[in-house]
């Protein structure tokens, strides 16, 4: 059987409001997944019935919150089978933890270390290595890539053998946040560790929308956010490989972090993840990451993957029909080789912005527009207005994507 | 530019504090600067505008900032079939 979207929407509160008399269609789901009440709940109950600090005190509020706490970080491994829960380390959202990841290729001691990252990254997986490679820290490596998105294995293959040997990270977004392509990552990883290198994974886009299996991919490090998982904002975290884990700097330092320290130069790092988990943590955020989780696995990931191909199979099928060249789709023709979101440009006829400002306006359509924290992409591709991105998840339906096929259609007739 | 401010919190104690102006009231005060200047304009002719004195902004925000100033009434809007876009202006430059 199917995803039940009706039943899954009343989880929903947001959805249960009404602007201007009318429903809220939300297509912003790739840059703000909305919470299910099951989420607020396991935050609300943290501030209201046992506020306190995990491992410190002696308290019943206290031992709820430690219990809390950890069994989230394993309900959170589970999800992902990871092989312990000590892979888990709580960050606050897929840019710190990509930050966190880049320090495991130890650039100090190996000395000039290599990033490869794609054209396509997000600047959550860029930003860091410009500026690393321009302080003359790394070298950096970015393979271009097609407005259709599909990765060349070949050419990556190639860029991997220029690396040094054991000294480089490939960082690359498992789902790309515009052209909405997957990349083939079990290949990748072969093609990575044959030459002992690192492969890390931005997953912002995939981890909320697919059965996601960190064992069976062989990735190392895996970066993602719970707020585009239905999760707390300011929660995210990294999956990352124990031994790997074991050998990395923290980026933080600080109480909670190490076991013992002396003067004048003696401090003792604890072990993974508590050595990366500086100071007093956001215990309502990760207990609700937990309560996240389960509530994913609840609707099961298989559903919402298979509901998802359902709208974007409609949203790509009826663009088509309906506004055929006048616009261009960024990313695979195909849609069952797309997430559920769509980078559209227009072509230069309508400003992207003012068709977000107006789908708001005429239908509640609530989506983004821009350049999606992809600059980068857009200039190399000349997109330089931006593309306008309409964004779906588990509480979406058909009919509100075909809604939104037929307000472009009309703002295309009244302004273009 | 940090700007030190008094002004009483809602619980009529006055109150001195540090504050840096966010780049986002800038962008706000800059919009409204432009249609001053330049009585109306569209998104892209204000995203332009912006850019070439060097704002230092990303462009996305500026589209969020017409939307907000317009929802309080600092600013209204017209769609136009000629311009194939939306104009932007100030209340006191309309007609």
């Amino acid at each position: 059987m199917g995803l039940d979207v009706n039943k899954v929407r009343t989880d929903f509160p947001a959805l249960h409001q009404l602007k201007d008399g009318k429903p809220i269609i939300y297509a912003d789901s790739a840059c703000m997944a909305l919470k299910p009440q099951q989420v607020i709940d396991a935050l609300v109950a943290y501030y209201t019935e046992y506020t306190a600090c995990a491992g410190r005190s002696p308290h019943a509020f206290s031992l709820k919150t430690t219990r809390l706490y950890d069994d989230a970080r394993k309900d959170l491994a589970r999800f992902i089978n990871a092989k312990n829960p000590a892979e888990i380390v709580w960050v606050r959202n897929t840019t710190e933890a990509l930050n966190l990841g880049s320090h495991c290729l130890s650039l100090e001691e190996n000395g000039k270390g290599t990033i490869i990252t794609t054209s396509e990254s997000h600047n959550s997986n860029l930003v860091k290595w410009v500026r690393l490679h321009n302080l003359g820290k790394i070298e950096l490596k970015i393979m271009e890539m097609p407005l259709t998105g599909m990765f060349n294995l070949e050419e990556f293959t190639e860029i991997v053998e220029k690396c040094e040997e054991g000294n480089f990270l490939a960082s690359l977004n498992h789902t790309s946040n515009v052209t909405a392509a997957h990349i083939p990552e079990t290949e990748i990883a072969q093609i990575v560790h044959e030459r002992d290198g690192i492969l890390q994974l931005d997953a912002a886009q995939s981890f909320p929308h697919r059965p996601i299996d960190v064992q069976k991919m062989e990735v190392d490090l895996f970066a993602a956010s719970m707020h585009k998982a239905c999760g707390p904002t300011g929660m995210g975290f990294l999956y990352g490989r124990y031994d790997l884990l074991e050998k990395t700097e923290p980026l933080i330092l600080g109480g909670e972090t190490v076991s013992d320290v002396h003067y004048p130069h003696d401090i003792k790092l604890l072990s993974p993840p508590t050595k990366f988990e500086a100071g007093l943590q956001n215990y309502a955020g990760a207990i609700a990451s937990g309560a996240t989780v389960e509530y994913l696995a609840s609707v099961g990931m298989d559903k919402i993957q298979s509901h998802e191909k359902l709208l974007s199979r409609t949203m790509i099928n009826n663009l088509r029909e309906t506004l055929g060249n006048k616009i261009h789709i960024l990313g695979p023709e195909n849609p069952e080789q797309r997430a559920a979101l769509a980078a559209i440009d227009l072509k230069g006829q309508i400003n992207p912005h003012e068709v977000a400002i107006l789908m708001d306006e005429m239908k509640n359509i609530f989506l983004r527009s821009g350049f999606h924290c992809t600059h980068a992409f857009h200039h190399e591709k000349h997109l330089d207005v931006g593309t306008l991105r309409p964004s779906w998840y588990l509480y979406n339906t058909v009919e509100e994507v075909n809604i939104f096929v037929e307000t472009l259609q009309e703002i295309f007739d009244i302004m273009a | 530019m940090i700007l030190w401010l008094e002004r009483p919190n809602k619980f009529n104690v006055p109150t001195v504090f540090k504050m840096s102006m966010k780049d986002q009231d800038k962008t706000n005060t800059l919009i409204l600067e432009l249609l001053k200047d330049m009585k109306e304009a569209t998104t892209t002719e204000l995203i332009k505008e912006a850019e070439s004195l060097g704002i230092n902004e990303c462009s996305d925000r500026i589209p969020a900032a017409l939307a907000e100033l317009n929802f309080q009434g600092l600013i209204t809007k017209i769609i136009s079939r000629e311009k194939k876009a939306i104009i932007w202006t100030l209340p006191e430059n309309k007609n």
